[in-house]
Protein backbone atom coordinates (compact mmCIF):
# COMPACT_ATOMS: atom_id res chain seq x y z
CA UNK A 1 0.00 0.00 0.00
CA UNK A 2 2.71 2.20 0.79
CA UNK A 3 4.87 2.20 -2.77
CA UNK A 4 1.04 2.54 -4.41
CA UNK A 5 0.27 5.98 -2.38
CA UNK A 6 3.55 6.91 -2.98
CA UNK A 7 2.81 6.54 -6.74
CA UNK A 8 -0.09 8.54 -6.20
CA UNK A 9 0.86 10.87 -4.43
CA UNK A 10 4.01 11.42 -7.22
CA UNK A 11 1.33 11.74 -9.86
CA UNK A 12 -0.54 14.42 -7.46
CA UNK A 13 2.08 16.79 -7.64
CA UNK A 14 3.19 16.39 -11.50
CA UNK A 15 -0.17 17.21 -12.16
CA UNK A 16 0.13 20.15 -9.85
CA UNK A 17 3.88 21.13 -12.49
CA UNK A 18 6.34 19.89 -9.50
CA UNK A 19 9.58 18.59 -10.23
CA UNK A 20 9.81 15.51 -7.87
CA UNK A 21 13.35 13.34 -7.08
CA UNK A 22 13.37 10.68 -5.29
CA UNK A 23 16.30 8.19 -3.65
CA UNK A 24 16.86 5.38 -2.27
CA UNK A 25 14.59 3.30 -4.15
CA UNK A 26 14.99 -0.30 -5.42
CA UNK A 27 15.89 -1.19 -8.90
CA UNK A 28 12.59 -3.15 -9.48
CA UNK A 29 10.25 0.15 -8.10
CA UNK A 30 12.21 2.48 -10.33
CA UNK A 31 12.00 0.62 -13.26
CA UNK A 32 8.32 0.32 -12.77
CA UNK A 33 7.75 4.11 -11.94
CA UNK A 34 9.98 4.77 -15.41
CA UNK A 35 7.54 2.24 -17.05
CA UNK A 36 4.25 4.75 -15.99
CA UNK A 37 5.21 7.34 -18.83
CA UNK A 38 3.07 10.26 -17.36
CA UNK A 39 5.75 11.20 -15.09
CA UNK A 40 7.75 12.03 -18.18
CA UNK A 41 10.69 14.45 -17.23
CA UNK A 42 9.04 15.67 -13.76
CA UNK A 43 9.94 12.47 -11.68
CA UNK A 44 13.68 11.66 -11.38
CA UNK A 45 14.34 8.72 -9.47
CA UNK A 46 17.74 7.33 -8.05
CA UNK A 47 18.09 3.59 -7.08
CA UNK A 48 20.10 3.16 -3.40
CA UNK A 49 22.38 0.34 -2.58
CA UNK A 50 20.35 -0.46 0.60
CA UNK A 51 17.29 -1.43 -1.63
CA UNK A 52 18.94 -3.74 -3.69
CA UNK A 53 17.98 -6.43 -1.47
CA UNK A 54 14.36 -6.02 -2.02
CA UNK A 55 13.09 -9.47 -3.05
CA UNK A 56 9.26 -9.04 -4.34
CA UNK A 57 8.37 -8.75 -7.60
CA UNK A 58 6.23 -5.77 -8.22
CA UNK A 59 3.46 -4.51 -10.49
CA UNK A 60 2.38 -1.05 -10.97
CA UNK A 61 -0.76 0.01 -13.05
CA UNK A 62 -2.90 3.52 -13.46
CA UNK A 63 -6.59 2.84 -13.98
CA UNK A 64 -7.26 5.45 -16.24
CA UNK A 65 -11.39 5.17 -16.36
CA UNK A 66 -14.09 2.55 -15.82
CA UNK A 67 -13.45 1.27 -19.28
CA UNK A 68 -10.24 0.04 -18.40
CA UNK A 69 -10.80 -1.31 -15.00
CA UNK A 70 -11.87 -4.89 -16.02
CA UNK A 71 -8.56 -5.72 -18.44
CA UNK A 72 -6.26 -4.26 -15.87
CA UNK A 73 -7.39 -6.73 -13.19
CA UNK A 74 -7.12 -9.65 -15.29
CA UNK A 75 -3.82 -8.76 -16.57
CA UNK A 76 -2.91 -7.79 -13.24
CA UNK A 77 -3.78 -11.02 -11.53
CA UNK A 78 -2.62 -13.33 -14.74
CA UNK A 79 0.93 -11.52 -14.38
CA UNK A 80 0.94 -12.25 -10.73
CA UNK A 81 -0.11 -15.97 -10.97
CA UNK A 82 2.58 -16.43 -13.84
CA UNK A 83 5.23 -15.67 -11.21
CA UNK A 84 4.60 -18.27 -9.23
CA UNK A 85 6.46 -21.31 -9.69
CA UNK A 86 4.94 -24.24 -10.94
CA UNK A 87 7.21 -26.54 -8.71
CA UNK A 88 5.54 -24.18 -5.66
CA UNK A 89 4.03 -26.80 -3.32
CA UNK A 90 0.86 -24.76 -3.25
CA UNK A 91 0.05 -25.25 -7.08
CA UNK A 92 2.59 -28.10 -8.38
CA UNK A 93 -0.25 -30.47 -7.78
CA UNK A 94 -3.44 -28.18 -9.53
CA UNK A 95 -4.87 -28.86 -13.07
CA UNK A 96 -4.53 -25.19 -15.25
CA UNK A 97 -8.27 -24.69 -15.03
CA UNK A 98 -7.92 -25.62 -11.49
CA UNK A 99 -5.47 -23.31 -10.88
CA UNK A 100 -7.07 -20.50 -12.75
CA UNK A 101 -10.42 -20.90 -10.81
CA UNK A 102 -8.57 -21.25 -7.07
CA UNK A 103 -5.20 -18.39 -7.57
CA UNK A 104 -6.15 -16.29 -10.37
CA UNK A 105 -9.90 -16.02 -10.39
CA UNK A 106 -9.98 -14.51 -6.36
CA UNK A 107 -7.16 -12.01 -7.69
CA UNK A 108 -8.83 -10.96 -10.27
CA UNK A 109 -12.22 -10.39 -8.54
CA UNK A 110 -10.49 -8.54 -5.32
CA UNK A 111 -9.18 -6.08 -8.09
CA UNK A 112 -12.46 -5.81 -10.06
CA UNK A 113 -13.95 -4.83 -6.71
CA UNK A 114 -11.25 -2.40 -5.51
CA UNK A 115 -11.55 -0.30 -8.74
CA UNK A 116 -14.81 -0.40 -9.28
CA UNK A 117 -14.89 1.34 -5.23
CA UNK A 118 -12.28 3.45 -6.32
CA UNK A 119 -14.27 4.60 -9.63
CA UNK A 120 -17.76 4.96 -8.89
CA UNK A 121 -17.25 5.76 -4.82
CA UNK A 122 -13.76 7.83 -4.94
CA UNK A 123 -14.92 10.24 -8.19
CA UNK A 124 -17.84 12.45 -7.65
CA UNK A 125 -18.73 15.15 -5.28
CA UNK A 126 -15.89 17.21 -6.99
CA UNK A 127 -13.38 14.96 -7.50
CA UNK A 128 -13.87 13.61 -10.78
CA UNK A 129 -10.31 14.10 -11.79
CA UNK A 130 -9.27 11.62 -9.30
CA UNK A 131 -6.60 9.06 -10.23
CA UNK A 132 -6.71 5.37 -8.95
CA UNK A 133 -3.33 3.23 -8.72
CA UNK A 134 -2.91 -0.34 -8.84
CA UNK A 135 0.20 -2.24 -7.39
CA UNK A 136 0.72 -6.35 -6.73
CA UNK A 137 3.78 -7.84 -5.27
CA UNK A 138 4.87 -11.42 -5.10
CA UNK A 139 7.03 -12.28 -2.51
CA UNK A 140 8.37 -16.34 -3.22
CA UNK A 141 9.71 -17.28 -0.36
CA UNK A 142 6.76 -17.26 2.07
CA UNK A 143 3.59 -17.13 -0.82
CA UNK A 144 2.33 -13.91 0.30
CA UNK A 145 0.48 -12.17 -2.39
CA UNK A 146 -0.15 -7.78 -1.29
CA UNK A 147 -2.64 -6.01 -3.60
CA UNK A 148 -3.44 -2.73 -3.11
CA UNK A 149 -5.73 0.09 -5.21
CA UNK A 150 -5.15 4.02 -3.76
CA UNK A 151 -7.24 6.63 -4.95
CA UNK A 152 -7.37 10.61 -4.27
CA UNK A 153 -10.75 10.84 -4.43
CA UNK A 154 -13.38 11.95 -2.46
CA UNK A 155 -12.65 9.05 0.71
CA UNK A 156 -15.12 6.93 2.66
CA UNK A 157 -16.35 9.68 4.76
CA UNK A 158 -17.54 11.91 1.95
CA UNK A 159 -19.04 8.27 0.15
CA UNK A 160 -21.50 8.10 2.93
CA UNK A 161 -22.22 11.76 3.66
CA UNK A 162 -26.10 11.93 2.64
CA UNK A 163 -26.96 8.46 4.87
CA UNK A 164 -28.51 9.86 8.14
CA UNK A 165 -29.26 6.29 8.72
CA UNK A 166 -26.14 4.90 9.10
CA UNK A 167 -24.59 7.37 11.72
CA UNK A 168 -21.53 7.88 10.06
CA UNK A 169 -19.52 10.71 11.90
CA UNK A 170 -15.62 9.72 11.31
CA UNK A 171 -13.20 8.26 9.14
CA UNK A 172 -12.96 5.41 11.44
CA UNK A 173 -17.00 4.94 11.60
CA UNK A 174 -16.82 5.39 7.41
CA UNK A 175 -14.46 2.30 6.57
CA UNK A 176 -16.29 0.22 9.23
CA UNK A 177 -19.83 1.09 6.85
CA UNK A 178 -18.17 0.54 4.02
CA UNK A 179 -16.79 -3.44 5.36
CA UNK A 180 -20.72 -4.04 7.26
CA UNK A 181 -22.66 -6.12 4.58
CA UNK A 182 -25.60 -4.86 2.03
CA UNK A 183 -24.42 -0.97 3.77
CA UNK A 184 -23.42 1.32 -0.36
CA UNK A 185 -24.08 4.90 -0.63
CA UNK A 186 -25.59 3.94 -3.70
CA UNK A 187 -27.66 1.18 -2.36
CA UNK A 188 -30.53 3.21 -2.16
CA UNK A 189 -29.96 6.16 -4.80
CA UNK A 190 -33.64 5.59 -6.16
CA UNK A 191 -36.30 2.99 -7.64
CA UNK A 192 -35.39 2.72 -11.33
CA UNK A 193 -31.69 4.08 -11.09
CA UNK A 194 -29.88 1.15 -12.77
CA UNK A 195 -26.65 2.21 -10.88
CA UNK A 196 -27.33 0.94 -7.09
CA UNK A 197 -24.52 -1.40 -5.70
CA UNK A 198 -25.46 -4.38 -3.09
CA UNK A 199 -22.74 -3.16 -0.75
CA UNK A 200 -21.46 -6.39 -0.49
CA UNK A 201 -18.25 -5.67 -2.60
CA UNK A 202 -15.53 -4.91 0.05
CA UNK A 203 -16.96 -7.82 2.37
CA UNK A 204 -16.86 -10.69 0.31
CA UNK A 205 -12.93 -9.00 -0.40
CA UNK A 206 -12.18 -9.18 2.79
CA UNK A 207 -13.72 -12.58 3.86
CA UNK A 208 -11.32 -13.62 0.66
CA UNK A 209 -8.35 -12.27 2.34
CA UNK A 210 -9.05 -13.47 5.86
CA UNK A 211 -10.09 -16.87 4.81
CA UNK A 212 -6.81 -17.25 3.13
CA UNK A 213 -4.79 -16.03 6.66
CA UNK A 214 -4.30 -12.90 4.88
CA UNK A 215 -5.75 -9.36 5.49
CA UNK A 216 -7.26 -6.10 4.86
CA UNK A 217 -5.78 -2.58 5.50
CA UNK A 218 -7.70 0.61 4.78
CA UNK A 219 -6.72 4.04 4.88
CA UNK A 220 -9.08 6.89 4.47
CA UNK A 221 -9.28 10.43 6.24
CA UNK A 222 -7.19 10.14 9.37
CA UNK A 223 -8.04 6.87 10.04
CA UNK A 224 -6.39 3.42 9.43
CA UNK A 225 -8.08 0.23 10.02
CA UNK A 226 -7.12 -3.71 9.63
CA UNK A 227 -9.81 -5.75 9.00
CA UNK A 228 -12.93 -3.51 9.47
CA UNK A 229 -15.76 -4.98 11.21
CA UNK A 230 -14.58 -8.61 11.99
CA UNK A 231 -13.43 -9.78 15.68
CA UNK A 232 -9.42 -8.65 15.09
CA UNK A 233 -9.91 -5.52 14.19
CA UNK A 234 -7.49 -2.69 15.09
CA UNK A 235 -7.55 1.15 14.38
CA UNK A 236 -5.20 3.92 14.67
CA UNK A 237 -4.07 7.37 13.58
CA UNK A 238 -3.12 7.99 10.34
CA UNK A 239 -1.44 10.74 8.68
CA UNK A 240 -4.00 12.41 6.55
CA UNK A 241 -5.06 10.98 3.36
CA UNK A 242 -7.58 12.56 0.83
CA UNK A 243 -9.08 9.71 -0.59
CA UNK A 244 -8.72 6.17 0.13
CA UNK A 245 -6.01 3.22 0.17
CA UNK A 246 -6.89 -0.41 0.21
CA UNK A 247 -4.01 -3.17 0.61
CA UNK A 248 -5.54 -6.73 0.89
CA UNK A 249 -2.65 -9.81 1.59
CA UNK A 250 -3.30 -13.17 0.91
CA UNK A 251 -1.25 -16.29 1.60
CA UNK A 252 -0.64 -19.11 -1.14
CA UNK A 253 -1.30 -22.10 0.46
CA UNK A 254 -4.39 -21.05 1.88
CA UNK A 255 -6.16 -19.45 -0.58
CA UNK A 256 -6.12 -22.69 -2.44
CA UNK A 257 -8.34 -23.79 0.36
CA UNK A 258 -10.63 -20.64 0.48
CA UNK A 259 -14.40 -21.83 0.12
CA UNK A 260 -15.93 -19.11 -2.27
CA UNK A 261 -19.61 -21.05 -2.19
CA UNK A 262 -19.68 -21.10 1.39
CA UNK A 263 -18.36 -16.96 1.39
CA UNK A 264 -21.37 -16.15 -0.51
CA UNK A 265 -23.87 -18.29 1.05
CA UNK A 266 -23.64 -16.57 4.16
CA UNK A 267 -24.69 -13.82 2.94
CA UNK A 268 -27.80 -15.51 0.33
CA UNK A 269 -31.24 -14.31 2.18
CA UNK A 270 -32.97 -17.33 0.61
CA UNK A 271 -30.87 -19.77 -0.49
CA UNK A 272 -33.36 -21.91 -1.65
CA UNK A 273 -34.86 -19.64 -4.57
CA UNK A 274 -35.87 -21.58 -7.30
CA UNK A 275 -33.51 -20.68 -10.35
CA UNK A 276 -33.38 -22.60 -13.49
CA UNK A 277 -29.73 -23.96 -13.82
CA UNK A 278 -29.10 -26.13 -17.65
CA UNK B 1 -39.33 -18.68 -28.65
CA UNK B 2 -36.55 -18.88 -26.69
CA UNK B 3 -33.26 -16.91 -27.41
CA UNK B 4 -29.54 -17.05 -26.09
CA UNK B 5 -27.04 -14.45 -25.18
CA UNK B 6 -23.53 -15.96 -24.81
CA UNK B 7 -21.26 -14.14 -22.26
CA UNK B 8 -18.44 -15.00 -23.58
CA UNK B 9 -18.64 -13.75 -26.91
CA UNK B 10 -20.03 -10.82 -26.02
CA UNK B 11 -16.80 -9.46 -23.97
CA UNK B 12 -12.96 -9.28 -24.88
CA UNK B 13 -11.15 -12.05 -23.96
CA UNK B 14 -11.01 -11.38 -20.28
CA UNK B 15 -11.83 -14.30 -18.06
CA UNK B 16 -12.78 -12.60 -15.00
CA UNK B 17 -15.87 -10.31 -15.80
CA UNK B 18 -15.80 -8.17 -12.68
CA UNK B 19 -16.48 -4.70 -13.10
CA UNK B 20 -19.98 -2.66 -13.26
CA UNK B 21 -19.09 -1.19 -16.49
CA UNK B 22 -18.51 -4.87 -18.29
CA UNK B 23 -21.56 -5.88 -17.50
CA UNK B 24 -23.75 -2.98 -18.71
CA UNK B 25 -23.85 -3.46 -22.22
CA UNK B 26 -24.80 -6.91 -21.99
CA UNK B 27 -27.78 -6.18 -19.68
CA UNK B 28 -28.74 -3.84 -22.96
CA UNK B 29 -28.27 -7.63 -24.70
CA UNK B 30 -30.92 -9.17 -22.04
CA UNK B 31 -32.96 -6.35 -22.13
CA UNK B 32 -33.51 -6.91 -26.03
CA UNK B 33 -34.04 -10.62 -26.07
CA UNK B 34 -36.44 -10.34 -23.39
CA UNK B 35 -38.43 -7.57 -25.51
CA UNK B 36 -39.10 -10.36 -28.06
CA UNK B 37 -38.30 -13.81 -26.73
CA UNK B 38 -40.29 -15.57 -24.31
CA UNK B 39 -37.49 -17.04 -22.44
CA UNK B 40 -33.75 -15.88 -22.68
CA UNK B 41 -30.72 -18.74 -22.07
CA UNK B 42 -27.83 -16.86 -20.23
CA UNK B 43 -24.66 -18.99 -21.37
CA UNK B 44 -22.09 -18.20 -18.57
CA UNK B 45 -19.70 -21.05 -20.64
CA UNK B 46 -15.66 -20.06 -19.89
CA UNK B 47 -16.11 -17.09 -17.84
CA UNK B 48 -16.11 -16.49 -14.31
CA UNK B 49 -17.83 -13.15 -12.46
CA UNK B 50 -18.07 -11.10 -9.95
CA UNK B 51 -21.44 -10.48 -7.43
CA UNK B 52 -20.62 -7.10 -8.84
CA UNK B 53 -20.88 -7.68 -12.00
CA UNK B 54 -23.97 -9.88 -12.08
CA UNK B 55 -26.10 -7.64 -10.18
CA UNK B 56 -25.17 -4.68 -12.49
CA UNK B 57 -26.05 -7.25 -14.97
CA UNK B 58 -29.79 -8.77 -13.72
CA UNK B 59 -30.56 -6.24 -10.79
CA UNK B 60 -31.77 -3.69 -12.64
CA UNK B 61 -34.02 -6.33 -14.48
CA UNK B 62 -35.49 -7.63 -11.22
CA UNK B 63 -35.78 -4.30 -9.39
CA UNK B 64 -37.94 -3.05 -12.53
CA UNK B 65 -39.75 -6.47 -13.49
CA UNK B 66 -40.11 -8.09 -9.95
CA UNK B 67 -39.41 -11.72 -9.30
CA UNK B 68 -41.23 -12.98 -12.39
CA UNK B 69 -38.62 -12.01 -14.78
CA UNK B 70 -36.58 -15.09 -13.39
CA UNK B 71 -39.24 -17.45 -14.61
CA UNK B 72 -38.02 -15.90 -18.34
CA UNK B 73 -34.58 -16.60 -17.74
CA UNK B 74 -32.52 -19.51 -17.93
CA UNK B 75 -29.40 -20.15 -16.73
CA UNK B 76 -26.57 -22.51 -19.11
CA UNK B 77 -22.80 -23.89 -18.21
CA UNK B 78 -22.41 -22.32 -14.74
CA UNK B 79 -19.88 -22.92 -12.39
CA UNK B 80 -20.64 -23.89 -8.98
CA UNK B 81 -19.03 -20.73 -8.05
CA UNK B 82 -21.14 -18.87 -10.50
CA UNK B 83 -24.37 -20.56 -9.25
CA UNK B 84 -23.41 -19.60 -5.86
CA UNK B 85 -22.84 -15.61 -6.86
CA UNK B 86 -26.17 -16.20 -8.91
CA UNK B 87 -28.26 -17.09 -6.06
CA UNK B 88 -27.22 -14.39 -3.69
CA UNK B 89 -27.87 -11.79 -6.15
CA UNK B 90 -31.29 -12.44 -7.12
CA UNK B 91 -32.41 -13.91 -3.59
CA UNK B 92 -31.06 -10.44 -2.36
CA UNK B 93 -32.56 -7.99 -5.22
CA UNK B 94 -36.12 -9.58 -4.98
CA UNK B 95 -35.88 -8.96 -1.04
CA UNK B 96 -34.93 -5.50 -1.90
CA UNK B 97 -37.81 -5.58 -4.40
CA UNK B 98 -40.71 -6.98 -1.77
CA UNK B 99 -39.51 -4.19 0.65
CA UNK B 100 -40.15 -1.48 -1.69
CA UNK B 101 -43.34 -2.66 -2.68
CA UNK B 102 -43.82 -2.50 1.10
CA UNK B 103 -42.79 0.81 1.47
CA UNK B 104 -44.58 2.04 -1.38
CA UNK B 105 -48.08 0.47 -0.41
CA UNK B 106 -46.84 1.85 3.36
CA UNK B 107 -46.84 5.44 1.49
CA UNK B 108 -50.04 5.01 -0.37
CA UNK B 109 -52.14 4.06 2.31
Amino acid sequence: MALCTLVAALARMQRLGREVEVVGLSSEFKRQLEKLDIFGQSLHAAESEKSRTYQGTLHVYWVKSERDGNDIANRIADALVSLIPSSHPAVSALEPVKRYKTITFPLAYIFTELIDNALRHGRGRGYDQASVWLSAQYHSPRGLIRLAVVDDGCGFLQTFQGRDDLRVRSHADAIRAGFRPFTSSKRDVGLFADTQHQGLGLTICRDLALRSEGSVSVVTGNSWMINPEMEGEHSRAAPFWQGAALSVELRLPALNAVNFIEITSRYNPDPDLPIRFV
Amino acid sequence: MTCTLTIASNTDSEKVLGTRYSAVSLRQHVEERLETCESVQVDFGGVFVTQSFVDELFGPLILRMGPTVLQRLVFLRCSEDTQAILKLVFATRIRDFSSRQLDQRAVAN
